[in-house]
């Protein structure tokens, strides 16, 4: 009875969102349903393609954005879920099970992994907790490549079951339910907890916040949208193999994307994958993959230099930063 | 069996001496500043790949540069600290890390393009000789590189305890406000840290282009090596990397003995992480 009471007044919160922040969830909106309507206008096979990267990214930011962004934990191995969730979906394909069934399982399997790996890790602080996940993931990537049963460091192939239009539904589904996610953390009364916790962990701990539970909770919902972006990956790509899957890359990827776009914010993904993406996109052409490497390295340090609140806080130049106080007040209401 | 065991120990301390001289930067780097320098594996690559390009090009010795490296990687560092970093020092940690973790990618990739991603290895006049004794062998570079490496350990730990800018150093990590209240310059101090730093990464690089093979994607393992053993050892506690350095060559070099190689990385990663989990202060428990 309280959950649905609670259901209504985020659906409430979101509507009188709308309201105050026209302009950009409009252009959600829009663009949404323009995405939606995308491949029925028979555009070329290259923009979808180049769209469904966009998506997944986006979608893999925002995943990445639950637990940097909301509870301020650094987490150098989020690749992990991804990896987890492509492995699930080739392994239970290879199986012989239904590939939704798997797709599924690849979402529920990485955030157990969450719930198993962040409950001992979430206790750790600042570079302590950057440092244990990304040692767990590059441990796991080790395990697969010398794992015979996932065929080493050369992996398993996953039979092309789907079109790439109904690769670009499934990603887009999963990338806008992140979106949501974020906006209901960010704005609704339920992500409260969350920006308490980053503000001020003691201060939240002593009102009552049970900070150990929120924490979980983010760590478990980003890795349940990595794992199930992963497995919708393998559905795509077909390939799966350690050094791609649990690549350390996609983790600092979605770093860039997430410091460019601006950390703690729905809109900072979006605009921090599409904008790298595009650049890439136009330097493709041009350059190899190790250029775009150090342009990627290069781009990281000066955003940290010259514009560590991202795009978003430039665009906005109002960037909400809540204070502690007014945390608080909200949360003893 | 038996001497193959103790074969084993010889390569494993061997080892630990040079990984133990790349923890101690990043260990000294965490304590001063509680900054965690992630590119310093890519650093140590960096150095490698100088040094073989060196000796390939115009026949310096190895040994030559590692005061050359050692003084062109300190002056990195420092300028690095004074022109960039210490413009982050007031923000939050996260923005530290981050930076490092771009110029890790930045490092890695420019090692790439000057090099490519073959494997190398440096080979010399000295490299197949070794110093036989009853049924054990022990490799001439391994143990020099071993040599140097406690040589250049032991000159920091002079340095850090008998002069006065060691002193101001060893101050700052103390206490950084009350050194700030002394008048020692807490900025000057982050840079030559930073600087010495960068400086045992780059003799750590001339060191290891000899003993081993390396190739760019390998600095990021180097630093997750460095964070086993300064974690192992307690960050920031500079005696605790020694046993963590021992450990780590051990565990390699046993491993590689007996079992499969690829294995080392992975048991290597797991124990860092069930250390940072059950002991994150290290095993002393005297970790900052």
């Amino acid at each position: 009875m309280v959950k649905v009471f609670k259901l209504k007044k985020t659906l409430s919160e979101i509507i009188s969102l709308l309201r105050e922040e026209k302009i950009f969830l409009y252009a959600l909106i829009v663009s949404i349903i323009f995405l939606v309507l995308i491949p029925i206008l028979k555009v070329p096979f290259y923009w979808i393609r180049f769209l469904t990267n966009i998506l997944l990214w986006i979608g893999l930011t925002e995943s990445l954005n639950i637990i940097v962004g909301y509870t301020g934990r650094v987490d150098f191995g989020h690749v992990t879920f991804f990896g987890v969730g492509a492995y699930t979906v080739a392994i239970s394909i290879g199986y012989g099970l239904y590939w939704p069934i798997g797709l599924i399982l690849s979402g529920i399997l990485a955030a157990l992994l969450a719930i198993v790996i962040g409950a001992p890790t979430l206790r750790l602080h600042g570079a302590y907790f950057a440092i244990a996940t990304w040692s767990f993931a590059e441990a796991l990537k080790q395990l697969f490549n010398v794992l015979r049963e996932t065929g080493a460091s050369y992996g398993l192939s996953v039979p092309a079951i789907l079109t790439s239009t109904d690769v670009y539904y499934l990603i887009l589904l999963f990338t806008i339910a992140s979106i949501l996610t974020n906006i209901i953390i960010e704005k609704c009364k339920l992500g409260f907890a969350f920006r308490a916790i980053r503000e001020g962990e003691m201060a939240a701990a002593t009102l009552g916040v049970n900070i150990s539970k929120y924490r979980l909770i983010a760590f478990t919902i980003s890795a349940l949208y990595a794992g199930f972006l992963g497995g919708a990956y393998s559905l795509w790509i077909n390939y799966v193999y350690p050094g791609d899957a649990f690549a350390g890359l996609k983790t600092d990827q979605m770093f860039v994307m997430l410091l460019l776009g601006g950390i703690g914010s729905y809109l900072g993904p979006i605009i921090g994958a599409t904008a790298l993406l595009s650049i890439l996109e136009v330097l493709w052409t041009y350059w190899t993959e190790v250029w775009y490497m150090v342009f990627l390295g290069t781009v990281i340090m000066f955003i940290v230099l010259l514009m560590p609140q991202g795009a978003v806080g430039l665009i906005l130049k109002r960037r909400e930063v809540i204070s502690t106080r007014k945390l608080l007040k909200e949360l003893v209401k | 069996m038996d001497s193959m065991l103790i074969q084993a120990l010889i390569n494993g301390i061997l080892f630990g001496g040079v990984y133990v001289l790349i923890s101690v930067g990043l260990s000294l780097t965490f304590g001063v500043m509680h900054i965690i320098n992630v590119a310093q594996g890519d650093l140590v690559i960096l150095g490698a790949y100088l040094t073989y390009w060196m000796y390939l090009m115009h026949h310096i010795d190895p040994i030559l540069m590692v005061p050359v490296l050692f003084i062109s990687f300190f002056t990195l560092g420092y300028v690095m600290q004074g022109s960039l970093v210490n413009r982050l020092m007031e923000s939050p940690p996260l923005m530290n890390l981050v930076f490092f973790f771009g110029f890790s990618i930045l490092l890695s990739n420019i090692s790439l393009i000057l090099w490519g991603p073959f494997t190398r290895i440096l080979t010399t006049e000295l490299s197949g000789a070794s110093i036989e004794l009853y049924s054990l062998s022990i490799p001439i570079l391994r143990l020099t590189a071993f040599m140097i490496s406690i040589i250049v350990i032991v000159m920091l730990y002079v340095f850090l305890k008998k002069t006065r800018i060691g002193i101001a150093i060893v101050a700052t990590y103390q206490n950084m406000e009350a050194a700030k209240l002394m008048g020692i310059d807490v900025g000057k101090m982050y840079k030559i840290t930073l600087g010495i730093g960068f400086g045992t990464a780059g003799v750590a690089g001339a060191l290891i282009a000899q003993i081993t093979s390396f190739h760019p994607p390998l600095g990021v393992l180097y630093t997750l090596f460095a964070f086993f053993i300064t974690v192992m050892g307690g960050m920031g506690y500079l005696p605790g990397t020694f046993i963590g350095g021992l450990i780590l060559g051990l565990l390699q070099s046993y491993v590689m003995t007996y079992y499969n190689p690829i294995l080392v990385y992975f048991l290597a990663f797991l124990m860092l992480y069930i250390i940072l989990l059950i002991r994150p202060k290290g095993i002393f428990g005297k970790g900052v």
